[in-house]
């Protein structure tokens, strides 16, 4: 299995600032370090030493998952969630087709009320690859 | 480098985390070296890190294209 980038805490914070025109040093007092700490651990999960999220989109669908379910920065929930999901799949060389924005929101709606599983919105999240990143996905 | 202060303990989160031998030998020569704490090593690597990630411009040239492709899902996210 090819070396997966994660995301890391400066990353998030650094995203949760350009979501909202603004510098780290200025988010950061504002956002719930504990719960980004938490979501990122979320995608390299391991248990007696073998990863329990093998495949990327998998990884991809549980840090945006939890990171809506405990947002570290309540008025960028679903925003900070998806730019994360993105930026996740983008350094692991994964490019998404640009959707609907009805239907993206409609999805993490459904994260968030606990109707979409971690595996339903990974099959969804594969279902938007782009065409390349579905190839070198599989 | 001067030694540094122990931060406030109100200012600090604790956290565990598991080094490579070879990576628990090197980070011991450097807090020497430095006559730094061994967690002072550690806080500055990690200062280094998250710098060496805002600065990053592969990191930034990236996010400023997802978040122009992506301008009409956010805007939609944020509207929720």
């Amino acid at each position: 299995m090819a070396l997966v980038e994660h995301l890391d805490l400066a990353g998030v914070v650094d995203l949760a600032a350009k979501l909202e025109g603004t510098t780290p040093a200025v988010v950061q007092p504002r956002m719930s370090l504990s719960a980004v700490h938490r979501a990122l651990l979320a995608p390299a999960a391991a248990l007696d030493g073998r990863t329990v999220h093998r495949d990327l989109t998998m990884k991809a669908a549980v840090l945006c998952a939890r990171l809506v379910e405990h947002p570290p920065l309540a008025e960028q929930q679903l925003p900070l969630a998806w730019l994360c999901m993105r930026e996740f799949l983008a350094r692991n060389g994964r490019d998404l087709l640009v959707g609907d924005p009805d239907e993206v929101h409609a999805t993490l709606d459904r994260v968030a009320s606990g109707q979409l599983t971690d595996s339903d919105l990974a099959v969804w999240i594969e279902s938007q690859l782009a065409p390349i990143a579905r190839r070198l996905a599989s | 480098m001067a030694p540094t202060e122990e931060p406030p303990a109100n200012e600090t989160r604790a956290m565990t985390i598991r080094l490579t031998t070879q990576q628990a030998e090197e980070l011991e020569k450097i807090a020497q070296i430095d006559h730094v704490p061994i967690a002072e090593a550690v806080r500055q690597a990690v200062t280094a890190h998250i710098q060496e990630r805002r600065t990053d411009p592969e990191f930034q040239e990236r996010v400023r294209r997802i978040i122009d492709q992506d301008r009409a899902i956010l805007e939609r996210l944020a509207g929720s």
